[in-house]
């Protein structure tokens, strides 16, 4: 009892379960889950009350800013004895949760422009996919998707997220945020030996 | 290193060595097979990846001894990790091959002083683009092409449109239905 009085108050209920003793992937993986789990709902709600100007920059900041708080703050809970369990994993198992962490991470904002901007290939199917077995005729597909105006779009939306800039009527690209797309071009071209690109 | 120290530093690195083998199969691949099925090419490479993470990993397990914990490690975290890491390599390849942005930012690499707007939409424009996009389609099979009306053929890109657009819904709300 003198023991247990000595330490702070919540230490006595956060106890390493005996399970996650002998077996820490399991914790590395709930860990991870949650984790990813709680960034997501956070931008859930976060795009629910106010949609960021700049949606994937924004995205990408969550991700990393809500990952690093919380291991900073699991850090400082288990130097004060507040659950320790947490913070028993040991270095590599921090990278792999690191790891997995950012690769769903990384899925999720690959996969996000789609989630921001209408695709024409996707929003077409999705009406087919509506209209009952119906189908649509050459003339309603075109002016179906002819009303999102695609390029204006896109362009709207790179110029918003800081990958286009608009000086004086003309449209260039900035000097940062183009490495990612001219490793796909260089990669296209010198890697995989192929001419075009895009569309 | 102790014994459980080493089967996890191997579950944390043998995703990036199966991401490697599957870019190098890729590659490959899709140069033996003159360029025509980047696909095809995409679904070799990351099935090598798999195979070299799982070769890996039988290796270590008869080598060091089957626990449970290292099972679970590669199970439920390298292979996640790794199949991740392979779609995003898909993303990077595919990339290329669909996206209005890098068709519209290879153009923009060409003319470093920048182009108006006005010349880009008249290259680029949506009818052009979308043209482009239905005719892909019906050589694919996604899209028939009977009596003058378009229908869905392969079904795969409607299921990918639902889960999308389920996600859509979730996030955007009302914002995220293309049909309204």
């Amino acid at each position: 009892m003198a023991r247990l009085t000595s330490r702070p108050a919540l230490a006595i209920y956060c106890h390493e379960p005996e399970f996650f003793i002998y077996h820490p992937g399991v914790k590395v993986f709930l860990i991870t889950v949650l984790l990813f789990v709680a960034a997501m709902l956070l931008h859930v709600i976060w795009w629910r009350i106010a949609l960021p100007k700049k949606q994937l920059p924004t995205l990408f900041r969550l991700f990393i800013i809500f990952f690093v708080t919380v291991v900073f703050l699991v850090q400082v809970a288990a130097r004060y004895n507040a659950c320790n369990w947490l913070a028993a994993p040991t270095w590599i198992d921090w990278l792999t949760v690191a790891f997995l962490y950012g690769s769903l991470a990384i899925c999720y904002l690959i996969t996000y422009p789609a989630i921001e901007a209408h695709s024409p290939t996707l929003s077409l199917m999705y009406a087919l996919y509506r209209s009952g077995g119906k189908g649509m005729s050459h003339e309603d597909a075109a002016s179906f998707l002819e009303r999102f105006q695609f390029i204006s779009a896109r362009m709207g939306a790179l110029i918003a997220d800081g990958f286009l800039v608009n000086s004086d009527g003309l449209l260039k690209l900035p000097e940062r945020n183009y490495f990612f797309f001219k490793a796909i071009l260089v990669y296209r071209k010198v890697i995989l030996g192929l001419r075009n690109s895009g569309g | 290193m102790s014994p459980s120290n080493y089967t996890a530093l191997l579950s944390l690195v043998s995703p990036l060595f199966g991401l490697g083998v599957n870019c190098v199969v890729q590659i490959a691949a899709f140069r033996a097979f003159k360029q025509k099925s980047l696909l095809l090419s995409v679904a070799i490479g990351f099935l090598a990846g798999l195979i070299f993470m799982g070769a890996a990993a039988l290796g270590a397990a008869c080598s060091e001894g089957w626990r449970s914990d290292f099972c679970f490690r590669i199970v439920f975290l390298a292979s996640p990790t790794y199949i991740c890491l392979a779609y995003g390599y898909f993303h990077f390849v595919n990339l290329g091959e669909a996206s209005i942005r890098l068709r519209i930012f290879d153009e923009l690499s060409r003319h470093p002083k920048g182009l108006p707007l006005e010349t880009l939409m008249v290259a680029y424009n949506d009818s052009s683009i979308l043209q482009f996009r239905l005719k892909r389609l019906v050589s694919q099979g996604d899209l028939i092409d009977k009596n003058g009306r378009y229908d869905i053929g392969r079904r795969r890109f409607e299921v990918v449109a639902r889960l999308l657009f389920a996600l859509k819904s979730i996030i955007l709300g009302k914002m995220g239905n293309p049909l309204q």
